[in-house]
């Protein structure tokens, strides 16, 4: 099956500013995948690429098998795209800027897709879109990725400027989006949010993809944090010894906090030795496992 | 072309074009209707000869042909200009800036066919604000006896500033196709503006210079001959022609640009063919 979005080698520079340093991405057509790294990492550039925008000073980005930089107008038509703090035509309402690009891409639009889209973002179509907040501009670009039922849904930092209950039902429409079998690819810098919804994601740390990763996978073979609290202080020689694939993370004087690869059984049993008062067992975030690529980077901007 | 992009354009430049259009129509009437009042005076006075050609002039200013290019030819090309740098910087690199530009690129439309439709509609909006000044021959002329010069003729000469205009308004979406921003080519080719008025101003005066004049658009006009002698045809050609090379390297360049990026981009112009 042809990939939704084919990144190969994908290099840019400014001068001598490497933006990018190689970037290979392929996103198959069904999935919501995440686009992960922190701010100047490199995401909006490939999507500017992508969308031809810019040119890439060396690789090459394929839409659905559709060259995006040399067949552009073609693979734009898979396309359905929200920047960054969308900037809409000026002196238009929000229902004026959908008729307009409506006109523009030219094609069938479902109207009631387009109102179920509006509803259920809870906008008001009816306001010019310069007296429009963040936050509901935000919704306008998001309608305008979506009203075409594109094959390829482009999102950069979708959920920002939403508020919660709409950054809930985004996420819902997006996985109804991906069920009808088209691609999510949405960049952001919030783990969280890449956990909650995507299937696949990558993290993009200055330039370079430093992992791709499978995030059910990654959650079932993820260890267990286990944090308890004794009724009473434990004798200092309890848990002094462990088997390998189990470490003590913290220790008070009542509280343990254990990570936990492998050995649960083990853990259990010799927690059960003590009077336990509070007992939690968690998987750790996806911002806790991949803490280290942007410390990493934090590092690198210190 | 695409015809929602064009109407759009157009809608945005509505008002731009009826204020040009309106104000230089009544630039037009008072100049008509105050002629007979210093007709009589004009006649008797005369006027230093580097005065007269300074603005391009070298005949009786009582007589209304040449009144009328001294006092109104000779500027309104300059107020056209105005609209045409601020309209043909304004078209793409303005959009860029706001970043609109991306949101409508996103689209599956073709850069040339973006292209093709706004400056069809910077063109559309020049052609208007010219039959808009025809409101100001028509409100005037026939309350004015003007030995003889008609209401054709008039809206036909305010007709003959379009290649000029054109010109300006091809190197000012040339400039912007390739400058960092809209404010950078505006400032340019304002620069560019006014040098070339005031060398093809001073190269009539100095004779030194007189030379000067063939670099200069101004020169091609004819706007200090218009009504006495009419245009020369090669001279609008090279209008023409700079207008439309200005547009078609344009083109080339903002095919090829590099969209946000904020830097010159003098290469884009080499590269554009390779885009669509």
């Amino acid at each position: 099956m042809t990939d939704a979005l084919l990144v190969e080698s994908l290099v840019k520079r400014y001068g001598t500013v490497q933006a990018l340093r190689g970037i290979d991405l392929q996103v198959r057509p069904g999935e919501i995948f995440g686009f992960l790294g922190p701010n100047g990492a490199g995401k909006s550039t490939t999507i500017r690429i992508v969308l031809d925008l810019i040119r890439p000073t060396a690789g090459r980005v394929s839409v659905f098998g559709v060259d995006a930089n040399h067949d552009s107008v073609r693979a734009r038509r898979q396309i359905g795209y929200l920047q960054s703090d969308p900037e809409l035509p000026p002196g238009l309402s929000a229902a004026e800027v959908f008729d307009y690009f409506a006109a523009v891409r030219g094609g069938p639009l479902d109207r009631a897709y387009l109102d179920d889209l509006i509803e259920r973002l809870d906008l008001d179509t009816s306001r010019n879109v310069k007296t429009l907040s963040r936050g509901n501009r935000q919704k306008v670009g998001l309608v305008l990725a979506l009203m075409f039922k594109p094959p390829l849904v482009i999102l950069d930092e979708p959920t920002t400027g939403l508020d919660p209950l709409v950054q809930e039902e985004v996420e819902r429409i997006l996985r109804e989006v991906a069920a009808e079998g088209r691609t999510v690819f949405f960049s952001s810098h919030i783990l969280a949010e890449v956990e909650t919804i995507c299937s696949r994601a990558s993290i993009v740390r200055a330039g370079e993809i430093v992992d791709v990763f499978d995030l059910a996978e990654q959650r079932r073979l993820a260890p267990r944090l286990v944090d308890v609290t004794f009724v009473a202080p434990p004798p200092p020689d309890a848990f002094a010894t462990l088997p390998e694939g189990i470490t003590i993370t913290s220790r008070g004087q009542r509280t343990i906090s254990f990570r936990t690869a492998d050995g649960i059984d083990w853990l259990v049993k010799q927690i059960a030795q003590h009077e336990v008062s509070d007992l939690s067992v968690r998987q750790p975030s996806l911002e806790e496992l991949f803490v280290g690529y942007y410390r990493g980077d934090d590092e690198e901007d210190a | 072309m695409n015809l929602a992009i064009l109407r759009r354009q157009l809608t945005d430049l509505r008002w731009h074009v009826f204020w040009y259009g309106i104000g230089i129509a009544i630039y037009a009437a008072i100049m008509v209707l105050l002629f007979p009042t210093f007709e009589g005076f004009l006649t008797d006075v005369q006027y230093p000869e580097q005065f007269l050609q300074f603005f391009g002039s070298v005949g009786n200013l009582g007589d209304p042909r040449y009144f009328l290019q001294t006092e109104y030819f000779s500027f309104v090309p300059v107020i056209l200009l105005i609209y045409a740098i601020m309209g043909g910087t304004g078209l793409f690199a303005g959009d860029e800036g706001r970043g609109t530009l991306e949101t409508t690129l996103a689209q599956p439309i073709s850069r040339g066919e973006l292209f093709r439709s706004r400056v069809t509609a910077l063109l559309i909006g020049l052609v208007i604000i010219c039959a808009l000044n025809t409101l100001g021959w028509i409100a005037s002329v026939p309350f004015v006896n003007l030995q003889g010069l008609g209401l054709w003729t008039l809206t036909w000469a305010s007709f003959a500033t379009i290649p000029l205009v054109a010109a300006f308004a091809g190197l000012s979406v040339l400039f912007a196709a390739i400058a960092p921003s809209r404010g950078s080519a505006g400032g340019l080719m304002a620069v560019l503006a006014i040098a070339s008025y005031l060398v093809a101003s001073f190269a009539n005066t100095i004779q030194a210079i007189h030379w000067a004049r063939w670099i200069t658009p101004y020169f091609y006009a004819d706007m200090s001959q218009v009504l006495s002698d009419g245009v020369i045809w090669w001279h609008q050609l090279v209008l023409v022609g700079i207008a439309a090379v200005a547009f078609v390297l344009g083109a080339l360049a903002f095919r090829a640009r590099e969209i946000g990026s904020g830097t010159w981009q003098p290469r884009a112009i080499a590269r554009g063919w390779r885009y669509r």
